[in-house]
């Protein structure tokens, strides 16, 4: 795999010092095909954040709401909470592509989202998670602290997360499912424990029967990574969103976007800590050029 | 405070005989004995390994049946538990120490990672920990005791949970009650006098933060946390030692290859005593 340096039209060079993964030289491929209007929520603009977006304004119409920014099409409001109304009046009316709620409330702007659309809440959130490092990249699907907390929750987000993988992205998934203990581990003595790794292992033997290519991880998520699986299931929502912000903010692994999947908008739930907001633009502009939901 | 430098200063202090497992002798693994050797006198159990006073036994099992003996009969000073299965290996230990088991709920020992001048220790790391309120207060004192008496350090305290404030209620009854437990434990902390801060599910700002106390919300979250950080992250884990057993047992995480900051805290605390 080439070294990269990444130099864009406006002579920014937004250089890499380690190797590109498949995915992230993709999603810029994807993204340079056509810029796109993202709306994108930024109310703390650190350097390094104000840094990115310039660096990623070079494929992308941005409108940076909540905060002013010189250089770049602002909306400044007066609170997080307004940032995220006008955020969603943008999309709702058209006047953006795709929404990035980034450093605004999760919950809150999903709600207002909601409510500008008449929708009930959903019943499960469902995303598709994409990161990388080192050459090395892999998807995960919900991982929010209220995932994965029943069979039926899990199978959806895994099955959803499956057909994003093959449909959006024409990505054969190859399957880590993890778990909360070994087989050699103490198997039936913490009901908590073992509660979960039995949901994990009737979800692998489930995926198994539909001839994916599944393994079983149990504990050791790092060797899910080395031995090259490209959609890594935590076992249940809580491990996941601890897992992946360890490798996000305290491990150098860049957290490329998550797509929020079945709100009939492109919407990239990437969270608030996050500081370099380039891949994630990249992957909504991608996304967007390839015409999918 | 910088735990590389200090536990390095102890090690210096007197070369020391440890016992460590070993199965997978990678170059990485073999580098890092070699360059632990100018602090201990090794004896390696398990795979051959050249240039080490090495005992070969390719079952796993057995290879922890003689690491523990050799511990038991004074042969070594202090043991680094190494590429052996852990629950195994103190089961022999208590066996052959002929001691009363201590429930999987219950081991206490120090871990703590670092990356460049920073270190946390951390706590709650094994998935069957912290499991219960009174888990969680039983290890985080003996900790605490340890940074204190041990090694001067004051805690400054991490409670680490799975929802905010803000967040939605109600819905998961396995989210609410570890949230639940997350807030009392905070509140006995901040009640027993000491620095304690609720971070939630921000593990990051804890750290940016420097505390250097962190506790996970739950043994399998901390597992997979400090596992993120060690495996894939390029932090370091300096130490993670046994308390009261009575003897130097530091064990560590089974994928890890490099074993240099293990020996030297093994020699470290034989040289301290610290047992």
């Amino acid at each position: 795999m080439p070294w990269r340096c990444v130099t864009t039209k406006l002579n920014r060079p937004y250089r890499h010092m380690e190797k590109l993964s498949e995915i992230e030289q993709r999603f810029l491929t994807e993204a340079k095909q056509k810029r796109r209007k993202i709306g994108i929520g930024i109310i703390d603009p650190q350097p390094e954040v104000v840094k990115s977006l310039i660096q990623a304004s070079d494929y992308a119409d941005l409108v940076v709401v909540g905060s002013k920014i010189d250089g770049l099409n602002c909306i400044p409001t007066q609170s997080e909470e307004e940032a995220s109304q006008v955020l969603v009046d943008l999309v709702k009316s058209g006047k953006v592509e795709g929404l990035m709620r980034a450093q605004l409330k999760d919950s809150y702007t999903h709600k207002l989202f909601l409510q500008a659309y008449g929708r009930p809440e959903d019943q499960e959130k469902i995303s598709v998670s994409f990161f990388a490092k080192d050459g090395q990249w892999f998807a995960t699907p919900s991982i929010s602290n209220y995932s994965g907390l029943t069979l039926e929750s899990k199978r959806n987000e895994i099955s959803q997360a499956i057909a994003w993988l093959e449909n959006n992205l024409g990505i054969k998934p190859t399957i880590a499912i993890t778990s909360t203990r070994r087989l050699t581990g103490r198997v039936g003595e913490f009901a908590l424990v073992e509660e979960i790794a039995k949901r994990c292992e009737i979800i692998a033997n489930e995926l198994r029967e539909k001839g994916y290519d599944v393994k079983e991880y149990y504990i050791e998520y790092e060797k899910a990574i080395w031995e090259g699986r490209n959609l890594i299931c935590p076992s249940i929502g809580m491990i996941g969103n601890t897992w992946t912000k360890g490798l996000a903010y305290l491990g150098g692994w860049r957290w490329l976007g998550i797509a929020y999947l079945n709100q009939g908008v492109y919407y990239n739930n990437a969270p608030k800590n996050n500081k370099n907001w380039f891949w994630p633009v990249i992957f909504s502009v991608a996304w967007i050029n390839r015409g999918k939901l | 405070m910088d735990f590389s430098k200090l536990f390095l200063e102890q090690a210096k202090k007197q070369k020391r005989k440890i016992g460590i497992a070993i199965m997978r002798p990678v170059p990485e693994t073999i580098k890092s004995l070699k360059k632990a050797s100018k602090y201990a006198d090794l004896v390696v159990v398990g795979a051959k390994v050249k240039g080490f006073e090495n005992i070969v036994e390719p079952d796993q099992d057995k290879a922890s049946e003689i690491l523990i003996q050799l511990l038991k009969e004074k042969k070594v000073e202090g043991i680094v538990r190494g590429q052996v299965k852990d629950s195994y290996t103190l089961e022999v230990f208590f066996k052959q120490f002929q001691m009363t088991p201590i429930p999987s709920s219950h081991k206490v020992y120090v871990g703590i990672m670092q990356k460049a001048d920073y270190s946390f220790f951390i706590t709650t790391s094994s998935v069957y920990q912290g499991l219960t309120l009174e888990d969680k207060i039983f290890e985080v004192e003996r900790i605490i005791r340890h940074m204190k008496e041990d090694l001067g350090v004051e805690p400054k305290i991490a409670v680490m949970g799975i929802l905010r404030p803000s967040s939605n209620r109600g819905k998961y009854k396995l989210i609410d009650d570890i949230t639940e437990q997350c807030t009392k434990f905070y509140e006995y902390l901040v009640s027993k006098g000491y620095d304690a801060k609720e971070y939630y599910m921000e593990y990051e700002t804890a750290v940016w933060d420097r505390r250097n106390l962190i506790v996970p919300s739950i043994g399998f979250v901390g597992n997979s946390w400090i596992k993120s950080l060690l495996y894939l992250g390029d932090w370091r884990l300096l130490t993670t030692n046994y308390l009261d057993l009575g003897v130097v047992y530091e064990d560590g995480s089974r994928n890890e290859k490099d074993f240099f900051w293990h020996i030297i805290h093994a020699v470290a605390l034989c040289n301290n005593q610290v047992k």
